[in-house]
């Protein structure tokens, strides 16, 4: 504890460059996938909106995503000015809660679709790991300051990490809650490689987990069936191939164009998920590939930007804190994607900004408003060496 | 990465180093850029290049096809009286799905059902629990009061899930006439015998198709497609039948079975002599196509009730029910099998002595024999060649016979002589001829072609002795199908023209326009027109002269031949030769210009009615009295023994009086009353009258508003005259024109004891009950 008091000197979180306003891009950027997702979410979710009312409201989804996505800018709004010294000393308290809250579930989960990883508190019914993706990059964040350079020996940039995350990832393994793991998982090492983990433990790490991945699934049976449905999904069209199938029907019957917004067929009801892990299904039916890849182009720019911002923040601290943001949201977006193009199995991620899940959109653009934050204090002389 | 190579930034303010930034430019250009373009690369695979290949499997996977089903055509008579045509009814299913959704208590509902529709409701709700099926028939062609309470019950209760469809039932709305030859179709709606099979193709319609893209649950989409396909009725089918002549055949033949207690059925045809079109064609018992499944026949439908009775009284588990039931199901099948069988075409049977006129046809036309030809009959004859002795019909002979005298009196000993003189090479070789030894290629299903002699049989005579040559020249011994004998016997008599006979003259689509017309078919000739014109003499002779009397109609030329024969291969249970005997007639008409051909044949009369039973007796008065049916309504010319006169109004005249005026007419009258003068009569002054009919004089007897019919059975001419001047009905003579006291009534056409109208014609059929062959 003496030597985090000496590291976190006063100096060292001190806004050094002037503070300036957001980074318009990166709002802009967000605040328009924001929009585009809502739009999207209508559309995708209005026949089973309809089915579910039976046929009244075609917007029940929309409006709880609407009300969610307003509280997320609220968040996002107040975040941004939160400075990021808070986030510095929140990180182990949340650390601790987060742990908390993951093993209550265990306890007091309630199931949601088969799966056990819902709690509700204060009437506010939400996954822990949406929370626990949060503290888990503020904390690395922080391990990133405290270790330095040594984050370049093993000791410190493996041992110590790993023991971190494993704090997380124990309790996900008892949930069973095997996305999220492999989520937690590829940002964690994503962090440790940008804090400057050495590079060999790191690919040793990654061999490990695809090993220790195909050992849990053939131990649990849990998820055999994902993975024999991902490689021929046509040989049990009704039953295990059926979500995947439905999905490709959705994608491939989209072709160049689409069949237009709100045209989509596969949305009644032939696609399950539509509305949340498949929405991007039914946006290639709708929009076609122009439209689908013009989506796709948004995330990369927007991650670009975020990373942009984690290059010019002003201090390690912050450059690591908003890398790991982004790369939660690349890392979900890149493999939802995979999910829903069948490259990789079925596993339950959801598209940032699109997907329906109130909790993860509101914590999403919670974390939006951090990177703001963060991009308000610019590095002037780092932006002068990177941008020539 | 452009940081990459160049030297760390000084430190001081700078805290982040280098190497830090080059790894996150790293992870940049990873995450933000290089992982989207496979996903790129996969978007485009699956939505460009593999277009087409989704697109098709996501139609397939959001339409629906509903099969629309499509009218069969109609069967019309050649009258276009409709003799097959659809109802349209309601199927119900279920959507299992759909109830499950929409929270339906299936339990419940299926109570209901079962209650309304009659049905099992446990099935029911086995079924409506199937939830992987959207479509679950529970109930097939509803009646229309039970769809209206379904529909009720389904409204009230707001029931999702349960549907009704449109469906056809198959009509048949002249019952059991024609049966076999219409035929029927079965649940399916695919056509089972008769014309059903035959002409299934013709009379299927092409079904339609309704696609339509629905969301899952069958829930509607606004931008969805449909496409419709329109169904095809089915072409209508034209008999040459005519339901009338039919009608008139079954009459007849339906009598005769009463008449004589016919043990086993009946069959016969009317057939066009010069087209070879059928008018009639009919297999008794028959059955209704419209429960085709039910067993027409009473005795047999009894016997089956013993029979399932009979198991269903055992055990269940016992080996007695296996069997029983076993054997009860197999005896209902047999039962159906049989009255669904057009016996005139699917069954051989003995022709016996109606076949003799197809041997002295061929014997005259290749000049074995002239009409010259002597023949001694002394009752029995040792033929050489022949093991047993022949015997005739009738054992006292018929003495010495020409020609004309051998088919008059159906001698056997003379045909045999006739046989001989023919030989078998000549005789086999006019047997192929006249299609004896093939089908005769009518456009029904099941035809057979009966069984004949191998040709070594009949033509190799040192080898088999002469038997089957001399049996076989008056129907013995093998076995044709009765078409086979009228299409033969219609060559002898309309100038050797052997024909291919059959039941549909045109098949007409939607629209009316024919796509089939079947026109008379020569196969080939068979014998001259000068032997066919001897032939039309000396079968009209067998009428006039010989042992068809029975079969007359006044005012009509009818020609026609007898037949009696013994089932050779039917054995009782003792393995004795049963001497069950199928009788038969082939009538012409008019021996002139022969028109039409009528056969019937009777299956096992019964010797309880002490009537003798041949074909004389029996079959030709049946024929007769068709003919004298339908000659005058196919508008045959009656042979008119004069001009008709108008009758003077003789009321007021004395019987002396009357007398004279009918003088020189032809007319004989009976008187009924004790009054001098005449008070009424019948036909009534001013009516037509022909030559030879009788009118009724009233001397003061009132003729009444009604009579009643007395029972002329047994009768002579004389004593039925006074009982119908009596009655006050009029005559209507058919059948055997002698004048003789052995010829008595055998049949009348108004039942004894009913009322008629004074005036009314009694038709009365005359018979000789002696009258052998």
């Amino acid at each position: 504890m003496a030597l985090e008091r000496k590291l976190h000197a006063k100096e060292d979180l001190a806004p050094t460059g002037a503070s300036t306003e957001v980074d318009p891009v990166f709002l802009f950027l967000v605040l328009l996938l924001l929009a585009v997702g809502l739009i999207m979410l209508y559309s995708a979710s209005s026949a089973q909106s309809r089915y579910d009312t039976g046929y009244q409201i075609s917007t029940k989804y929309l409006q709880k995503q609407g009300i969610c996505a307003l509280i997320g800018l609220a968040a996002m709004a107040f975040f941004s000015r939160i400075p990021a010294q808070v986030w510095y000393r929140l990180a182990w308290p949340l650390y601790a809660v987060s742990i908390v809250l993951l093993l209550s579930v265990l306890v007091i989960g309630q199931q949601v679709n088969g799966a056990r990883r819902w709690i509700t508190i204060a009437g506010i019914q939400f996954q822990p790991s949406e929370i626990a993706k949060f503290t888990m990059i503020l904390v690395f964040a922080r391990l990133t300051r405290i270790f330095g350079s040594r984050a370049k020996t093993f000791r410190f940039g493996v041992l110590g990490f790993g023991m971190a995350l494993m704090g997380i990832l124990v309790p996900l393994a008892l949930e069973k809650h095997l996305s999220a793991i492999l989520l937690m998982g590829m940002v964690a090492v994503v962090m440790m490689f940008v804090a400057g983990s050495p590079i060999q433990w790191l690919l040793a790490g990654a061999g490990g987990a695809v090993v220790f991945v195909i050992i849990y699934i053939s131990l649990m049976g849990y998820a055999g069936d994902r993975v024999s449905a991902w490689l021929h999904p046509e040989l049990d069209p009704g039953d295990t191939g059926y979500q995947i199938l439905q999905s490709l029907y959705a994608i491939g019957s989209g072709g160049l164009l689409g069949l237009g917004f709100g045209k989509s067929r596969q949305k009644y009801l032939y696609l399950p998920f539509q509305y949340n892990d498949y929405i991007f299904a039914v946006i290639c039916e709708e929009l076609g590939l122009v439209g689908a890849v013009l989506i796709l182009v948004l995330f990369s720019l927007t991650i670009l930007r975020g990373y942009w911002i984690a290059l010019h923040a002003r201090d390690r601290y912050s450059t690591v804190l908003a890398a790991g943001l982004i790369t939660l949201i690349a890392i979900q977006t890149i493999l939802n994607v995979s999910v829903v193009t069948n490259l990789l199995p079925s596993t339950g991620i959801a598209l940032p900004f699109f997907s329906y899940g109130g909790t993860a959109l509101a914590v999403n653009l919670g974390q939006m408003g951090v990177l703001l934050q963060i991009s308000r204090y610019r590095n002037h002389r780092k932006i002068q060496e990177a941008t020539p | 990465m452009k940081g990459k190579g160049k030297p760390a930034a000084p430190s001081g303010r700078l805290r982040l180093d280098s190497g830090q930034h080059r790894r996150i430019r790293i992870t940049m250009a990873v995450l933000a850029l290089a992982a989207f373009l496979p996903l790129a690369a996969r978007l485009w695979y699956l939505m460009v290049a593999q277009y087409d290949y989704y697109a098709a499997l996501a139609r397939r996977n959001q339409s629906r096809t509903t099969a629309v089903a499509s009218d069969r055509g109609e069967i019309l008579d050649r009258n276009m009286n409709v003799l097959a045509t659809n109802r349209g009814v309601e199927n119900v299913y279920l959507n299992p799905r759909e109830l499950q959704q929409a929270g339906e208590d299936i339990h419940a509902v299926s109570q209901m059902l079962g209650q309304l529709l009659e049905k099992d409701p446990d099935a029911i709700e086995k079924k409506a629990g199937d939830r992987t099926r959207r479509y679950q028939q529970i109930a097939a062609r509803i009646p229309a009061e039970t769809a209206a309470k379904l529909r009720d019950y389904i409204n009230d209760q707001d029931i999702q899930g349960i549907h009704l469809e449109p469906a056809a039932e198959r009509v048949y709305p002249y019952g059991t006439l024609a049966a076999q030859v219409v035929g029927f179709t079965n649940a399916g709606g695919d056509g089972c015998e008769g014309v059903e099979a035959a002409y299934d193709s013709y009379l299927r319609g092409l079904p339609g198709k309704v696609i339509t893209t629905k969301g899952n649950n069958e829930m509607d989409m606004p931008y969805s497609y449909e496409q419709y396909l329109a169904s095809q009725k089915g072409n209508t089918v034209v008999l040459t039948l005519d339901a009338t002549v039919q009608a008139c055949l079954e009459k007849q033949m339906a009598a005769a079975i009463d008449r004589y207690d016919v043990q086993n059925g009946a069959f016969g045809m009317v057939m066009n002599c010069k087209t070879g079109e059928i008018l009639a064609m009919a297999t008794l018992g028959s059955y209704d196509p419209n429960a085709y499944q039910e067993i027409q026949d009473e005795k047999t439908r009894q016997e089956l009730e013993n029979l399932q009775l009979a198991y269903l009284s055992l055990p269940e588990e016992s080996e007695g029910y296996a069997a029983g039931k076993k054997a009860y199901q197999e005896a209902l099948q047999a039962a159906r099998l049989k009255q669904w069988r057009n016996r005139c075409l699917s069954d051989g049977y003995e022709p016996g002595s109606t076949f003799k006129v197809l041997t002295m046809a061929a014997a005259l036309d290749c000049g074995a024999i002239t009409l010259d030809t002597s023949f001694h009959c002394s009752g029995a004859e040792q033929i050489p060649g022949r093991a047993q002795r022949l015997h005739c019909w009738r054992s006292t002979g018929h003495g010495a016979e020409k020609t004309p005298q051998a088919l008059q009196n159906s001698c056997n000993i003379a045909f045999a002589h006739i046989a001989l003189k023919l030989g078998g090479e000549r005789f086999y070789d006019y047997i192929q001829k006249f299609g004896i030894l093939e089908k005769t290629g009518i456009d029904l299903a099941g035809e057979s072609k009966g069984v004949f002699f191998d040709k070594a049989l009949v033509t190799n005579t040192d080898k088999w002795g002469t038997a089957s040559l001399t049996s076989g020249s008056f129907g013995q011994t093998f076995k044709i199908t009765p078409l086979q004998l009228v299409r033969a016997i219609a060559s002898v008599v309309n100038g050797g023209y052997l024909l291919e006979p059959y039941v549909v003259c045109e098949v007409l689509n939607a629209q009316g326009n024919p796509v089939l017309r079947q026109e008379p078919t020569v196969v080939r000739r068979t014998i001259s027109e000068e032997t066919s014109q001897t032939m039309r003499q000396l079968i009209r002779s067998v009428v006039t002269e010989g042992t068809a009397k029975n079969a007359a109609v006044a005012g009509y030329s009818i020609g026609g031949k007898t037949g009696t024969s013994e089932k050779i291969d039917v054995f009782d249970e003792n393995g004795q030769r049963v001497q069950d005997k199928i009788v038969s007639f082939v009538g012409i008409a008019p021996m002139e210009d022969p028109q039409y051909i009528v056969l019937v044949a009777l299956d096992t009369p019964s010797r309880s009615t002490g009537i003798y039973i041949s074909g004389g007796v029996m079959a030709a008065p049946t024929v007769g009295a068709v003919l004298g049916d339908i000659l005058p309504y196919l508008e045959v010319e009656k042979e008119t023994p004069g001009e008709p006169i108008s009758l003077p109004d003789f009321t007021g005249m004395t019987v002396k009086e009357a007398e004279k005026a009918l003088k020189d007419t032809g007319i004989t009258k009976r008187c009924s009353g004790t009054e001098e003068k005449i008070t009424s009569q019948l036909p009534r002054a001013g009516e037509l009258v022909y030559p030879g009919s009788q009118v009724l004089l009233y001397l003061g007897d009132d003729p009444g508003q009604s009579v009643e019919v007395p029972d002329f059975t047994g009768m002579t001419r004389r004593q039925a005259g006074d009982a119908a001047a009596k009655a006050g009905l009029l005559l209507q003579i058919l059948g055997n024109p002698d004048l003789s006291p052995q010829i008595v009534v055998s049949g009348q056409d108004l039942p004894p004891g009913s009322k008629t109208p004074p005036g009314t014609a009694i038709t009365l059929y005359f018979t000789d009950p002696t009258a052998k062959d």
